[in-house]
């Protein structure tokens, strides 16, 4: 070699750490997607290249050394190999999270042997709390009328042979022990610990308070009298028919409530959510990669996530959201949202709207007069308002390096245009007290009158 | 790497610290399971993380009294 062998390149130790922290956020965070990072901000890397080939030659750099004076093949090959690394791990964790779907589970090369236990019933006086938890496997919960607490379990141990798994799977048993205020349901999971699954199976009278986990595997809960606390990690929560409030806290799967009669909450990260008729406050907060279905909320809907921020009074039409897309429907009350990169639809919304967004196309349609203000705010989007034609408002549009076309033309109406900039200011119809107000950076804005 | 074993600079023996390292946070993050709710399969990435982390810092370390190549 013409040069000296370098020592300890910057380039690749920033290289280990940025893709290491990458893997690590993905894999602690698995709504986060690196393939759209990479995709985003893949010249960062090259800029970071420079920089540390600049570092290197200035400070680095030990007297009368010569380096190559481009990027070296290591370092060359180990970006290579970090991509290859990444699509790997995009592909792995696409593969497992439809692996379920294809009827593949993680236990696949294994053995295994199952066994049913039905445990002793017991009865529980109104309103006791009742405590599930299976570190692995579903958790089904139905009310049913009497006092009476039953539960099945189905209990299948893995190991590599038959025999392992037999010798396994009578060390496993669900026990139900009494508690200050109701009973508690697990299973002890023997000696070895995991490595087994237990479906737990339980009927509860109507009027009881349920909190149910499971480390892996569904939960679903139907027909409860009384407040529900769910939480997820690897699996789905399905709840209908509960009279109270709900509580769930995801970590990978897909949410679904039916019917619940107060508060719905969802706290953490995972796939789809769907709540249908809730009867107060709907509270969604953290990183779900959707779709998030919202419909018919009585009370107020609130969406947080790290890109989008929601309240929809009275949602009784509904929501949908994507990753590049929100559309709300059908409101009763005020809407209030700031997201970015998300086309945004809002339809019939009965209150104020308050709405900004970056690097989407933001579309507002009333088939009513408005009577509450409508604040839109974009950069780098268009903005589409369509009004019906009887409406009267007070107008402030601007747009910059952008357009404006309005349908809605009259006298007191001023549109101004120059080679960059649109503006169109003034009143429609008569009084006019509605305000409107919109901006947006490099898009049109356009007025049009519903037909 | 050969020349190295020879080589007592401050450089050449932040380099041999490696191995150490490494099995050290791979012990550690095996562990991590019966603690936090983490396993190796989530925290993997952390020893990517340590190696890059030992890359930089050695790329920092003087090599005044290097011997060989």
């Amino acid at each position: 070699m013409a040069y000296r062998r370098a020592r300890g390149s910057l380039f690749t130790g920033i290289l280990l750490i940025i893709f290491g922290g990458l893997f690590l956020a993905a894999r602690l965070y698995p709504s986060l997607e690196i393939g759209h990072i990479l995709f985003r901000y893949w010249p960062v890397i090259l800029i970071i290249w420079g920089v540390t080939l600049l570092l290197e030659r200035t400070v680095t750099q030990r007297p009368g050394e010569v380096r190559a004076p481009g990027p070296r093949g290591g370092e060359v090959l180990l970006l290579l190999a970090m991509l290859i690394l990444a699509a790997g791990f995009i592909g792995w964790s696409a593969f497992w999270h439809r692996a379920p779907q294809w009827g593949i589970s993680s236990n696949w090369m294994r053995k295994s042997a199952s066994a049913s236990q039905e445990l002793q019933a017991v009865t529980v006086p109104a309103g006791s709390r009742i405590q599930i938890y299976t570190p692995a496997g579903d958790v089904t919960v139905h009310a049913a009328s009497g006092d009476d607490l039953r539960v099945v379990a189905k209990i299948t141990a893995y190991a590599w042979d038959d025999r392992g798994a037999e010798r396994k799977l009578p060390q496993i048993n669900v026990a139900l022990t009494q508690q200050a205020d109701g009973y508690k349901v697990q299973p002890n999971m023997g000696p070895q610990g995991g490595d087994a699954h237990v479906d737990l199976d339980v009927e509860v009278p109507m009027d009881v308070v349920i909190n149910a986990q499971s480390g892996s595997g569904d939960v679903s809960i139907s027909d409860v009298n009384g407040n529900v606390s769910v939480t997820t990690y690897n699996g789905d929560a399905e709840l209908h028919n509960i009279t109270g409030d709900v509580d769930i806290t995801s970590r990978h799967g897909d949410t679904s409530v039916t019917s619940a009669t107060g508060d719905v909450r969802l706290n953490g990260a995972g796939g789809e959510v769907e709540l249908t008729d809730v009867g107060g406050n709907a509270t969604i907060q953290g990183e779900f990669y959707g779709p998030i279905r919202l419909k018919n909320i009585e009370k107020t809907a609130h969406f947080t996530s790290s890109r989008t921020d929601l309240v929809a009074e009275q949602l009784t039409g509904h929501m949908e959201t994507d990753s590049g897309s929100i559309e709300i429907a059908d409101t009763g009350g005020a809407v209030k949202l700031a997201t970015r990169e998300k086309d945004v639809t809002l339809e019939n919304i009965g209150g104020r709207i308050d709405l900004s967004d970056k690097h989407g196309d933001v579309d507002v349609r009333l088939s009513q007069t408005p009577h509450n203000p409508i604040t839109l705010t974009n950069e780098s989007g268009d903005i589409t308002l369509t009004l019906p034609e009887d409406s009267s408002f007070t107008i402030n549009a601007a747009s910059h390096s952008g357009d404006i076309d309005s349908e809605f033309e009259g006298m007191s109406l001023s549109l101004q245009k120059t080679e960059h900039n649109g503006n169109l200011s003034g009143s429609y119809g008569n009084g006019g007290e509605v305000p409107i107000d919109l901006t947006t950076s490099y898009g049109t804005i356009s007025l049009h009158k519903a037909m | 790497m050969s020349s190295s074993r020879r080589c007592h600079c401050a450089r050449c023996r932040f380099r041999s610290i490696l191995g150490p390292i490494i099995l050290i946070t791979v012990g550690l993050l095996f562990l991590a399971q019966y603690y936090t709710p983490y396993g190796f399969g989530e925290l993997w990435p952390v020893i990517l993380i340590v190696v890059g982390l030992w890359k930089v810092l050695q790329s920092f370390i003087p090599c005044e009294g290097h011997v060989g190549g």
